[in-house]
């Protein structure tokens, strides 16, 4: 497991403090960030839960050892809610300067004298403090084990996405291949997407579309995640698939049934053709599958330090899954897919859409805008036996039409906008989550505005940045 | 095996709700249980006054609606006359799929279900009173 420490915070709550530290008076100004955790293989993730200001004159006032301290009874209070709440309390304040920064030999002693101590009140894993320049943060973390450890980065989640380090860092150049696109996002670009680790769950036609797009980007590890082999009806619209993935010559309907189904047995997964076509379009990526359901505890598990998560299957418990990752992981996702609506008696066409909903944390929720439905939550959650007893499946063994080209517009929507954001080039005036529907039957495209319940037991307080101590919404084994 | 903490705590809901009953429960073994409440008054509407009630509180609850609920078998209007599937009435098999057994299902699908305020027993409840009242 690395060793790093790594800061994440939501845009709003980014824009919060940032105008809070840099109101344009080059004076110093304080606060304190609430902070879930996050551990995984690639290290450790403070997520901020939310900001508590101290408020200059009242709860940061003038020192008698430096220039400004934290009053003793704000600190006490914060600190106590931390341990209520188990989040981890770490102090900010900043200092003047741009783009490096680093602790005052006042602020060292400050940790020295007062961490031991927050240690104990909050009884968590660790504490810690932040001093941030313009363009620049640097991290002191105390681990309850005694370790101490300095942050890698600040990450700001949203649009655009945000890069803070004690210092600058040279960017690696990128490889020839990728001069084109270099040329708009530059080695810095490039050398970010290489750092990325994206999942995607559902890889039919649209997943398997944005799987080769990331790959051709220079993306460097994909986690594919879908539970389904190819059927010979996939072909037209599956990236990479050959008939021989679908066993088409056993699958056909003029075999006998046990031929048939021992070609869907031996037919390969949708996840290692996926894999297989971005091996060909970028050698050196990374690439986990897992064929299994997404809300299988280990799949889930496997989803919570990625980058960003790609929901191209249409179930709502993934859906579900997703917007808890968002914002109680703080990973940005992008539903993305194509849906062609059918008159139930006559079954003419009504409507035909590709829609694309970026959706950053503390911003877009399925949930809140009524795309996560408690009564097909409840189909899914029991046994493909009891929903046929129970008459609800005879409806979902009629497939839906799909088309490519439907699909086509939605996964570059999504990693248009993914792409955009993380590179930096999206202006910060854009709004924080992206929701868009295109309809070429009737040339509409439409801009979604988005609905936010407080109390949402996906986005709300109850589960945002607070990592891994609320359980994920999975099966139990 | 288990249960998720929501689902353990609607079932202890269920059994303070209808202190009065013997509240069972097995466990579906994805976190969710099958539920079942024994002696219910279900009023004049049928061709039996009480019965046993069952639902299935799967490990999405409670973002997951209690739906649809299970009764005695064979139940029909007093006068032996069936209900029919529109009127949400419907004979099925129902409970685990190696314990299934004959039930007549009620299908009241809740339009706005709150995760924050509906629970299993208040949606039983509700269940209970359209069934009486219809």
């Amino acid at each position: 497991m690395a060793n790093s420490w790594k800061i994440v915070i939501a845009q709003p709550h980014w824009r919060e403090l940032e105008a809070h530290l840099f109101p344009g008076d080059d004076d110093e100004h304080a606060a304190v960030l609430r902070c879930g955790l996050a551990r995984s293989k690639r290290g450790y993730r403070l997520l901020v839960h939310d900001v508590v200001i101290a408020r200059d004159g009242v709860d940061y006032v003038p020192g008698t050892r430096g220039y400004r301290r934290l009053l003793p009874e704000f600190v006490s209070d914060v600190a106590e809610s931390c341990a209520d709440e188990q989040l981890i309390y770490i102090g900010v304040h900043c200092h003047g300067g741009d783009n490096e920064v680093e602790f005052s030999n006042t602020d060292i002693a400050s940790h020295e004298r007062g961490y031991p101590a927050l240690l104990d009140i909050t009884a968590a894993p660790a504490v810690g403090a932040l001093v941030f320049a313009e363009r620049a943060v640097a991290g002191d973390i105390w681990l309850a084990d005694g370790n101490r450890v300095e942050i890698s980065e600040l990450l700001v989640v949203g649009r655009p996405q945000i890069h803070l380090t004690p210092q600058p860092i040279r960017s690696r150049a990128a490889a020839r291949g990728y001069d084109r696109q270099v040329r708009l996002f530059g080695d810095r670009g490039q050398d970010i997407l290489s750092r990325q680790k994206v999942a995607i769950i559902g890889l039919g036609g649209a997943g398997s579309l944005v799987s080769e797009y990331l790959a051709r980007l220079g993306v460097g590890t994909l986690l594919l995640v879908d539970p389904d082999r190819v059927e010979t009806t996939n072909l037209p619209r599956l990236v990479g698939a050959r008939r021989f993935d679908a066993m088409a010559w056993l699958t056909n309907e003029d075999r006998p049934v046990l031929i048939q189904r021992l070609g869907h047995a031996l037919a390969r997964y949708k996840v290692d053709v996926a894999a297989r076509v971005a091996r060909q379009a970028s050698p050196d990526i990374h690439i986990d599958t897992l064929a299994d359901d997404v809300i299988e505890p280990n799949v889930a598990a496997a989803l919570t330090d990625c980058d960003f998560v790609f929901l191209c299957a249409d179930s709502h418990s993934a859906r579900r899954l997703t917007d808890v990752l968002t914002h109680q992981y703080l990973i940005p996702s992008a539903e993305v897919g194509a849906k062609i609506n059918l008159d139930e008696d006559s079954g003419d066409v009504t409507d035909v859409f590709s829609v694309s909903r970026v959706s950053s944390p503390g911003g877009g929720c399925l949930r809140c805008n009524f795309l996560v439905s408690p009564r097909l939550l409840q189909e899914e959650g029991k046994s493909d036996g009891e929903r046929r007893r129970g008459r609800y499946l005879d409806d979902e063994d009629v497939s839906s039409p799909s088309v490519i080209a439907l699909n086509a517009v939605a996964a570059s929507q999504a990693v248009d906008d993914y792409l955009m954001a993380v590179t930096g080039l999206v202006d910060p005036s854009v709004d924080l989550d992206r929701w868009v529907g295109f309809h070429p039957a009737t040339d509409e495209l439409e801009e979604f505005t988005l609905r936010k319940d407080p109390t949402c037991t996906s986005c709300g307080p109850t589960r945002f940045a607070r990592g891994d101590a609320v359980r994920l919404p999975v099966r139990l084994k | 095996m288990a249960l998720t903490n929501e689902v353990a705590r609607a079932i202890e809901e269920v059994r303070a709700t209808f202190p009065e009953s013997t509240v069972t429960s097995d466990e579906d073994g994805s976190g969710g249980a099958f539920v079942t409440v024994s002696e219910l008054s279900i009023g004049s509407r049928f061709s039996e006054s009480m019965s046993w009630l069952g639902f299935h509180i799967t490990f999405n609850y409670p973002e997951a609606q209690v739906y649809p609920h299970f009764g005695v078998p064979g139940l029909t209007r007093p006068d032996g006359s069936e209900y029919e599937a529109g009127d949400g009435i419907q004979q099925v098999e129902w409970g685990p799929d190696t314990n299934k057994a004959k039930a007549t299902q009620f299908s009241r699908s809740s339009t706005r279900w709150d995760p924050v305020v509906d629970t299993a027993a208040n949606k039983l409840l509700r269940v209970l009173e359209w069934l009486r009242d219809g």
